[in-house]
Parts: C-alpha cells; structure tokens; sequence
C-alpha cells in the first residue's frame, strides 16, 4: 500500500484503540479514590494489617460515591515518616489524590498531616500524639482517637470514685512526649481528686527489664500502681509486675491499650482484675458497632480490634462527607466534616469543629478471667466510658 | 534492702546475658566467625517455648526439646552456608548473618503473626518467695540457680572434656588441631550449634519474664556484643563477668537513674576498654 | 611410603616449589636440606595438606593425597610437627597432649617415659615452658597420634647444644620403633647422623639427592654449594 493510505490506516487504527478508554471516561465520573496510609511493613505491620481490612471493609460495603464505585489505594508507611511523606507527594502530584487516612505512629500523622494541608487535601488518622489536634492541628488534619487529656480522665477518675480509699498511687511512665504528657494529665487530676502520688519511675522506650522500677514502686506502697507505657512497654511491665505477685498487693491501671489485640497476646491469666483504658471494645452494644462487629465476622472470621474499627469509621466519615458535599474538593470536604454528627462504633460521635477533634467515649475495661469469658475474645468488661475533652481556653488549636 | 533486689535482679539479668555472650565468644574464639544472627536465635527459642507450651502444656518440655531443635537449625546453618564463609573477612560474615536474622525475623512473622506473646511462669515457679518485707519472683530465683548449673556444666565442658580441649586449642590454632587429626569441619559444626542452642536457652528461659516478639532479636544482640567486648572475645569466664556486671550495672540503674540505664551499659563498655582494650580477659 | 611427583606450589604469585620430587620409604629417615627459603617448609605443608600444590601428586602408601583436607592425611598416618611448634599455650602440657592421642603403641605413659621432663611439668601451662621443652612436647604430641610417619621441620632450630643433643637422643629412639620420618633441618651435623638418605633442595628445586654413603663423600661440595650463607 501507498505512504497516504499508510498512515490513514494508522490513524483510524489507533484512534478506534483509543476509543474505548476515551468513551470510557467521558462516561463514567472519576471514581472517589481514598488513600489507606497504613504500616504495612516494619515493625507495626501487626497495626497495619488490621487498619488495612477496616478500610477495605468500608470501601467495599459503601455503595455507589458521587456516582461511582469508590477506590482504595494502599500506601505503605512502612513505618517511617520520611518515605511516607515522599510517597504523599507523589500520589497528591501524579495522581492527584486529596483523601487521605490512618497511620498508626504520631510522627508520621504530623509529617503526613502537614503535607496533606499544603496540597488542599483531607487527612483523617487514628494516632494518638496530643499535638495532633491541639499545637499542631491544621485544617486537613482530622483525629479520631481521643486524646492523653481525655485517656486519663476516664480511667482514673471512675476508678478512684469507685474506691475512694485508695488513695496512694504509683506511676511508671514512659519517657518521651507521649509518656510525658499522659503524665502530666494523670499529675493534675491526682491534685483535682486529692490523690496521692507517692512516686513515678520514668523507663525508657526500649526498655525491657522493669524489675527496678517495680521493686521501686512496691516499696512506696501503693494502693493502684498507673502503667503509662502501651504495646511493648506496657505487656512486659504489667507481665513483670505479675511475676513479682504486685496483682494481689495493688490495683493496676493501665490508662492507655490497644484493646483486643493486645489483651490476646498477654491471655487471660495476666489481665484477670486489670483495669485497662480503651478506645474501643468490640462488645459495646451501638448499631454501627453492632453492624461491623457482625460484618467483620462474615469477612474476615475475626472480632473488630481498635486499628481496624478506627480505620473503617476514618474511611466511612471521608465517604460520607464526600457525598454530603457533593464533591471531593478539599476545602468542601473539611466543611462537611466540620461538626457533623454521626454514629460510629463507640456509638454517638461528633466532629468538633474547633480542632477537628472527634468527640467520642472512651472505656475503662476490667480484665476478666479465664473462667469468667464466653469466647476466646471476651476478655474484658466496660466498667465505665464517657466523653472527656479539652474545653473552652484548655484547647490549643489554633487553626483560626 | 532496695539494693539488694537490685543486685538480685542484676544477677538474674546477668546470668542470662552470660548464657548468651558465652555461646557467641565461643563462636569467636574457635570459628573467628562474627554471629550476628545470635539474637534471631535467642528470639527462635523463646518462640519454640511458646509453641511447644502451646502444645504441650508443659514449659519443663520446652525447655528440654527447645535448645537442641535450635541447636540443629544452626548445625544446618552452618554446613550449609556458614562454613563457607568462614575464610572471609567478618563484615562479610556481619552481613551474611544479618541476612540470617532477618529471614528468621520475617518467618517468625510469618509463622505466628507480627503481635507479640506471652509465656506463663510455670506450675511450681510461680508466685514468689517472701524475705523480710519483699516478694522474690520464685521463678527468677530458679532461673538463677538453673543457668548457674548450665554455666557449671559447660565449664566442665570447656575445662575438662576432650571436646572442650579441642575448642580451647583450636580457638589458638585451628590449624594445628586438624594437624592432630581433629575433624576440623565437625569441631566447629558442633561448636557453632553448642554456642547457638545456649542462646536459644536463654530465650527460653527469659519468655516468662520478658514475653516473645518478632523484634526482640537485635535488642538482645547489642547487649550481648557489649558483654563479650567486655569480657574479651573468645572468653567464657570474660562472658560471665561481663554479662553478670552488665545486668548489675542495668539493674542498679534504674533505682539510681533510670533514664541512663542504656548508657551507663555503653558507658561501662568504653571505660573497660580504655583500661583494658582487649576486655577483661581478652587477648590480643 | 610417601611419593612426591613434580610437585608445584605457590603462595599468592610467588612460586615456592617448581616441580619437587622425592620419596620416603618405610622405616627410613631421610633429610631435606637446604638454605632458608629453599621452599622446604613449604615441601612440608604441601604434603599434609596446608597448603595445596597447583600441580604434581602427593601419594601415601599408594592413596593421593593433594586436594584432601588436613585432619584426612594426619589421620591417613602422617605426623606434621611445625616449625614454629604450634603449642597450645593457654592449655597445660598434659592437655596440649590429651587432645593429640588417638589409639596405638604410643600411649601417654611411654611419651613421658621417653620424655621426663614433660611428666614434670605436666601441669604447667604451655606458653611456660622452654623453647626446649616446647619442641619435645611438639614431638611428643605428633607421636601421640601413633603416626606411620613423621614430618619434622627444623627440630633443633634456636635451641642450646645441650638441648639438641637430648633431642638427637629422642629421634634415635622414634626411629628405631620403626616409623619413617622425614626431616627437615639446617644442621648437617645431625642429618649425617640420623639419616639413611639426603635429599637437598634450593629454589624449589630438588638439586641433590644420595644415600648416606653417597652423602659422606659430597658432604663438603654440597655444604659449600647448597648450605652455605
């Protein structure tokens, strides 16, 4: 054949390749694609797992956003807020993404947050560092998780109300920021409730010998020894503690668990008369928690843990304010989110809108014995749960 | 008083440092090899407890089955890749056993999930022993008497056994032993696996107390090294010494100052080396 | 008994030996002299094992030897006994001995017959004793392992004449149990007293070979040629 009849044969050859993916496009709307910043590797991959299925869970159960399936898309922390933020850019600059949620460490939430804020986007996560919502907000950062303000005030006063005579307490606090602060809020209620802090032992993170410190705070005596460390820190404390018959001698309050999967790795013998604080606890009776705690079972086989409850209702929220605007721009979004109220899995929740902050309970659980459980999950009671939250002048934020 | 429990606890500490340092300078002083896949094996053994606990209900079988089935994954290791290696310079055995470790750190993931799990004390151990005003954990006490009989029998081992003789004199000259007609390749096959199975001991051994996860490898490995720094590569009563003054000086620490546990390790580290370079009991 | 065919050996680029040949049959002792560097170390270590020839064979009683393992040739029935003497020191005497014997007419107790002094000082620690002492322990512990042969590489090296002559006194009685031996030394003296045959090496190259008839004839061409500084 001829050059000409060459080349128009090229061309409607590849324009009718073309057709397709064009067509498709102008047809379809872009589906709403949210961004799972999860710890998929490293040494939070446990957390990770988790917060991926809870996701999934909520993506695939949604329906129909904005006129098409919405996406999901797994970026893997890896536990490291350096790559993390790298791999943000490039989903923000490439493919355009502004919905955002998850990760698990404090550091990688602020690094990623700030980011997120620079390009218009919404960022919802789990994490717990208290600056998150108060010296570090901005106006893309949302958290669901309460904060060491409110993880104290419903752990220690509704333990001390209902036994007022214990009045010396012991503390072994973790020394970092986190550590620090949970401190801070536990010294100051101690004032408010005129409890007596007969002692702290500061550790550090990587510690894994508490024996000093616990010799330490058996021989100042007290009535409830408060473990501030969580994960590592807090299992091989309360374990030691244990050994060292401390369970018959005091009460111990753990203010800050990572709930269900946590409890599973320590058993039964060691919680039995614990008190543990928690964000979540699968067997609270509210409807959404009631639904996913049944949803989850039909998926994955498992009761719902915190990282996955968290994440699912992260997802679920960005979804719903999506479609409560009308659209995936940024701004439009935080304003749909800004204050709105909603049932989640701790039951009624709100999203103030001063510091982006959800308000929401948090539990002060009792481990139970093995005896005393139903199943293999049932290894705490709620004793108690409430909202308590920076008010007023208490909140830092100030994003406006 | 309060010192005293310090001291006790610094014992039981250091006695398990020492169960692992010892494996791993016997390992330097007759193979020349730097192990850096030592912690991975300490972690294998604590889970090994875990899952034959599981199974068997018995922590006493554990202890029993736990090391030998570590010790044989090393004698593996080592006939098949280790001995290979031997003759290179030690940042490549540093890398090859790094490599090691991470392998069995991410099969360990694999096998029983990234959470970490907890060991009970077991029947009979449990509770504590009361003197004067203070509890003792009886299971801590035991662990002192118990890895202070496995050092006793190993000092039999290295003392007065011929195989003990053969390590001892092939930590100078491994050639002049296979001179003598010693099979060399199987002296150090089963040294590798003795030294490796004492740190899959101690796993054990600590899970009650500290618990199992899939990290607690390289957090072993940096006190091990620093206790054979101390007492001197290739020295069993130099990993005694040196593990039993490393778990008084972390014990002590955290009545004096907490916070400087870590360090003052470090720090007592620098200062024996600065009087003495070689360690306690090092030679050149 | 052992048959050395055009060996060739190296260390790195260095070329030690070109292409030695000799041989050792049983019950003989025969001598490799030479200057210092001649390659007769070398000769030594090529044979058990420590160092593996890039070419030629090495044979025992009919078995090659070249590309097997050190522990194989001393276990096969040969007794390497180094010249730096490689003395466990951190062991005590009766320990560096312990870890030497295997079955055979050479029992502990005939060794500290043959060598008194180390009887004595059995307890001590090796890296106390006396260069003296050390190289009989050396022998002691190379015949512990009930060789069919021996190799040894400069024997009398360092020592007082006092001491050499106790040492010449040992090597006439090992070779008169019968093992063969191959000695390598610098001291014609004591080779013409000992040995059935002489071998002389220089470059790595054997250059002189002859019985002892045949030797006391050369002796004074082959020193001034071959031995002399």
């Amino acid at each position: 054949m001829n050059r000409r009849t060459f080349l128009k044969t090229g061309l409607a050859a590849t324009s009718l390749m073309m057709t397709p993916p064009l067509l498709r496009r102008s047809l379809a709307a872009d589906p709403v694609t949210f961004y799972g910043l999860k710890s998929m590797s490293g040494a939070y991959a446990s957390y990770g797992e988790f917060a991926e299925k809870g996701s999934k869970l909520a993506v695939d159960d949604y329906g129909p956003l904005l006129g098409a399936t919405p996406r999901y898309v797994t970026i893997d922390t890896e536990g490291n807020p350096g790559r993390t933020v790298r791999k943000v850019q490039e989903a923000v600059q490439q493919q355009n993404a502004r919905l955002f949620g998850g990760c698990t460490l404090s550091s990688t939430a602020l690094a990623v947050g700030k980011e997120i804020n620079k390009a218009g986007g919404v960022f919802m996560t789990p994490a717990g560092a208290d600056e998150i919502t108060a010296s570090e907000c901005n106006k893309a950062t949302f958290r669901w998780t309460v904060p060491t303000y409110g993880a104290v005030q419903q752990t220690v006063r509704p333990l001390f109300e209902s036994n007022p005579k214990a009045k010396r307490w012991y503390s072994i606090t973790p020394q970092y920021v986190f550590g620090e602060a949970l401190l801070t809020a536990a010294e100051n209620l101690f004032a408010e409730l005129g409890i007596e802090h007969v002692g702290n032992s500061y550790h550090s993170t990587q510690e894994q010998e508490y024996s000093g410190y616990l010799t330490n705070a058996a021989a100042a005596n007290p009535d409830v020894l408060l473990i501030l460390g969580f994960g590592g820190n807090g299992a091989s404390c309360l374990r030691q503690a244990a050994n060292f018959g401390m369970k018959s001698k005091m009460t111990i309050l753990l203010a800050w668990t990572q709930g269900l999967d946590w409890f599973q790795s320590l058993g039964p013998d060691l919680l039995e008369g614990v008190y543990l604080g928690a964000q979540y606890w699968h067997q609270v009776d509210a409807p959404v928690n009631n639904a996913l705690v049944k949803r989850t079972r039909e998926v994955y086989g498992i009761n719902p843990n915190y990282p996955l409850a968290g994440d699912y209702i992260i997802t679920k929220i960005i979804f719903d304010a999506v479609a409560k605007a009308g659209t995936t721009d940024g701004a439009a979004v935080i304003k749909a989110m800004e204050g709105m109220r909603y049932d989640g899995p701790t039951g009624p929740e709100m999203i103030r809108a001063q510091d982006h902050q959800v308000i929401k309970d948090y539990y002060l659980l009792r481990g139970k014995g093995k005896a005393a459980m139903n199943d293999r999950d049932d290894l705490a009671t709620v004793v108690s749960s409430g909202k308590s939250f920076p008010e007023g002048d208490q909140i830092l934020c100030r994003m406006r | 008083m309060l010192y005293l429990f310090q001291v006790l606890n610094g014992l039981g500490l250091g006695m398990i440092y020492f169960l692992l340092s010892a494996g791993l300078t016997i390992i330097f002083g007759l193979l020349n090899f730097v192990n850096f896949a030592h912690g991975a094996f300490f972690m294998l053994g604590g889970y090994l407890c875990w899952s034959l606990t599981e199974l068997t209900g018995s922590f006493w079988i554990s202890l029993l089955a736990g090391p030998p089935v570590v010790a044989f994954l090393a004698w593996a290791a080592e006939v098949t890749l280790i001995r290979r290696i031997y003759r290179l310079p030690h940042t490549f055995h540093i890398l090859v056993t790094v490599g090691i470790s991470l392998i069995l750190q991410e099969a360990t993931i694999m096998l029983w999930g990234p959470i970490g799990k907890s060991i009970p004390v077991p029947d009979g151990l449990q509770g504590v022993v009361t003197l004067w005003n203070f509890a003792y954990p009886t299971y801590r006490l035991f662990l002192i008497a118990f890895t202070a009989l496995i050092g006793f029998a190993l000092w039999y081992l290295l003392e007065w056994t011929r195989f003990g003789g053969l390590v001892r004199a092939g930590s100078e000259s491994a050639e002049m032993v296979a001179l003598l007609g010693t099979n060399i390749h199987r002296l150090f096959a089963r040294t590798f696996a003795l030294g490796v199975g004492l740190a899959g001991l101690a796993g054990i051994l600590s899970a009650p107390i500290r618990g199992v996860h899939p990290f607690m490898g390289p957090e072993v490995l940096g006190i091990a090294f620093v206790v054979v720094v101390i007492g001197g590569m290739g020295s069993f009563t130099g990993a005694l010494l040196g593990g039993l003054l490393v778990g008084l000086v972390q014990s002590l620490m955290s009545t004096i100052w907490p916070e400087g546990a870590s360090l003052m390790i470090y720090g007592t580290m620098a200062a024996v080396i600065l009087l003495r370079p070689y360690g306690l009991f090092g030679r050149a | 008994m052992l048959t050395l065919t055009d060996v060739h050996a190296y260390y790195g680029k260095s070329r030690i030996l070109e292409g030695v040949s000799l041989f050792v049959g049983r019950g003989e002792l025969v001598s490799l002299l030479g200057r210092n560097g001649a390659g007769k170390t070398t000769t030594l270590r090529s044979i058990v094992g420590a160092l593996r020839p890039a070419s030629g064979s090495v044979t025992f009683e009919g078995r090659e030897l070249v590309g097997r393992e050190i522990y194989e040739t001393a276990r096969a029935g040969i007794s390497l006994v180094p010249e730096n003497r490689g003395i466990f020191s951190m062991l005590s005497v009766e320990e560096n001995l312990a870890v030497a014997v295997r079955p055979g007419d050479w029992t502990l107790k005939k060794i500290y017959g043959l060598f008194p002094v180390l009887h004595e000082r059995r307890k001590n620690g090796g890296g106390a004793l006396s260069g003296g002492e050390q190289q009989m322990l050396s022998i002691a512990r190379g015949l512990l392992t009930n060789p069919k042969m021996l190799l040894l590489d400069e024997p009398t090296e360092g020592l007082a004449p006092v001491i050499v002559d106790d040492i010449v006194k040992v090597l006439v009685t090992i070779r008169q149990t019968g093992i063969a031996v191959l000695l390598v030394e610098q001291n014609l003296l004591i080779c013409e007293k000992l040995a059935d045959r002489h071998y002389v090496l220089e470059e790595g190259r054997i250059v002189y070979s002859g019985s002892a008839e045949d030797f006391a004839r050369d002796r004074n061409n082959v020193r001034d040629r071959y031995l002399a500084v």
